[in-house]
């Protein structure tokens, strides 16, 4: 549903759509465990060869490390793509799509769905800054300053946004006519409210 | 005059060749430094992830989960192979390679595998030098074989546990021992008219059964005591 006064994104049907992020979470987890296991076994048998850890290294370790190496392969791949062009993602609710505190390389566009602006707390609390709908962008802030997350940003339905990488977002900000007065104007406004909440 | 005794003089003739070291000793090192770098990376990655640049995190992921392992694989697996190429990895089967190593090694011994050893005709690697094709594909061969007897000592078979006599899969092929002794001075001049039959047989083959005529261990076995010679020795 869109806020009022903002127009509702229309449905992104020609970007690349991605892995949403909690399975590229699962894949490189899955990576790593295999090629740690495939680095104990190397060890195990390099420093101990017998006919026991021999094939162990030739059969398990081995094939730890192709799979892992080429899970590793494909998410590299597709980070690429994420942080190169204008990318489709899906969020599941109580999905992070990212955290305060974070680097950021992609400004999001919500094309469908909501999600919360979190602010956390020295106490470990979080603090309700905004909730945001179609047409409306976040994530911006990072990439224009070049510094950490300012807040958490949490799905609070099935969210379908769009990811436009730093490279593309700057080139926009700095060519686009029009384009860096609206994003600058919306920035202060939201710095003024974020500064009114938590007070 | 030199200030080497006789003692110590005869002890460097005794003691085999001291290498400085060679490529499957350079690979233990190599492999052990690429496993501890790609553990370090993707435990590091992995604890640091949120504190990284995505594209730092993305290149060190690269590096530590592609890169690295990938070389850790090759070189990892040309040192496993060749390290297992020596007498004690085959020795690391006690139970079923104690008979034939032991005998090989034992001084008093007169069987083929104990003569080439204690004259060092084939400097390391004894058992791998005879039992293994020399081809292209000899050593894969022989890994491949090693699989089937890891299976056959998980499997507790009699052969693997040393309870029965281990067999070879086919006739002993002269082509082994000719890969070393054909062209030798000794090998010419000795049992001439023997050797000559055989150089005959590398062409002329049973017509029925395909096998070859004669076998170097027609003349010159046993290569290995037996399980019952061994056993019997005490």
């Amino acid at each position: 549903m869109a806020r009022p006064g903002l127009t509702a994104a229309p449905p992104v049907t020609d970007a690349l759509r991605l892995p949403a992020p909690r399975v590229r979470r699962r894949i490189l987890l899955t990576a790593r465990v295999l090629i740690v296991a495939a680095a104990l076994i190397t060890l195990v048998a390099v420093q101990h060869l017998t006919a026991l850890t021999l094939s162990l290294f030739l059969i398990v370790g081995q094939a730890c490390i192709v799979v892992g190496a080429l899970l590793a392969l494909g998410v590299a791949v597709t980070d690429v793509f994420r942080r190169r062009g204008v990318t489709q993602l899906r969020f599941e609710p109580g999905d992070v799509v990212f955290r305060q505190g974070e680097p950021g390389d992609l400004a999001f566009s919500i094309v469908s769905g909501e999600v919360e602006i979190l602010r956390e707390m020295p106490d470990g609390g979080e603090r309700l800054l905004a909730t945001m709908g179609p047409g409306e962008y976040f994530g911006e802030m990072a990439l224009i300053s070049d510094a950490a997350r300012t807040a958490t940003v949490r799905a609070r339905t099935a969210v379908e946004v769009v990811g436009i990488g730093r490279a593309d977002f700057t080139t926009l900000y700095a060519y686009l006519p029009g384009f860096q007065q609206r994003v600058e104007t919306l920035m202060r406004q939201r710095a003024a409210d974020t500064a009114e909440k938590t007070r | 005059m030199s200030g080497i005794t006789d003692e110590v003089a005869r002890g460097l003739l005794e003691q085999p060749f001291q290498r400085s070291g060679d490529f499957a000793e350079l690979g233990v090192v190599v492999t052990t430094a690429l496993a501890i770098a790609v553990l370090v990376l993707v435990v590091g990655a992995a604890l640091g992830e949120r504190r990284m640049s995505p594209t730092a995190a993305s290149a060190l992921g690269v590096l530590g989960l592609f890169v690295l392992p990938v070389f850790m694989m090759l070189v990892g697996a040309f040192t496993t192979v060749e390290r297992s190429k020596s007498v004690e990895f085959c020795h690391s089967c006690h139970s079923a390679m104690s008979p034939y190593v032991s005998d090989m090694q034992y001084a008093a011994s007169t069987s083929l595998a104990a003569v080439h050893y204690k004259q060092r005709w084939i400097a390391q690697n004894e058992c791998y030098r005879c039992h293994a094709d020399y081809g292209v594909w000899g050593s894969a061969d022989a890994k491949l074989r090693g699989f089937a007897h890891l299976y056959h000592w998980l499997a507790g078979s009699p052969t693997a546990l040393g309870e029965e006599q281990i067999r070879t899969y086919r006739r002993y092929r002269k082509q082994f021992c000719l890969d070393c002794h054909a062209g030798g001075a000794d090998f010419l001049s000795s049992g001439r008219s023997v050797h000559l039959m055989i150089a005959r047989n590398l062409v002329e083959r049973d017509p029925d059964t395909g096998a070859e005529v004669t076998s170097c261990m027609t003349c010159h076995s046993p290569a290995h005591p037996s399980l019952e010679q061994w056993r019997a020795r005490g």
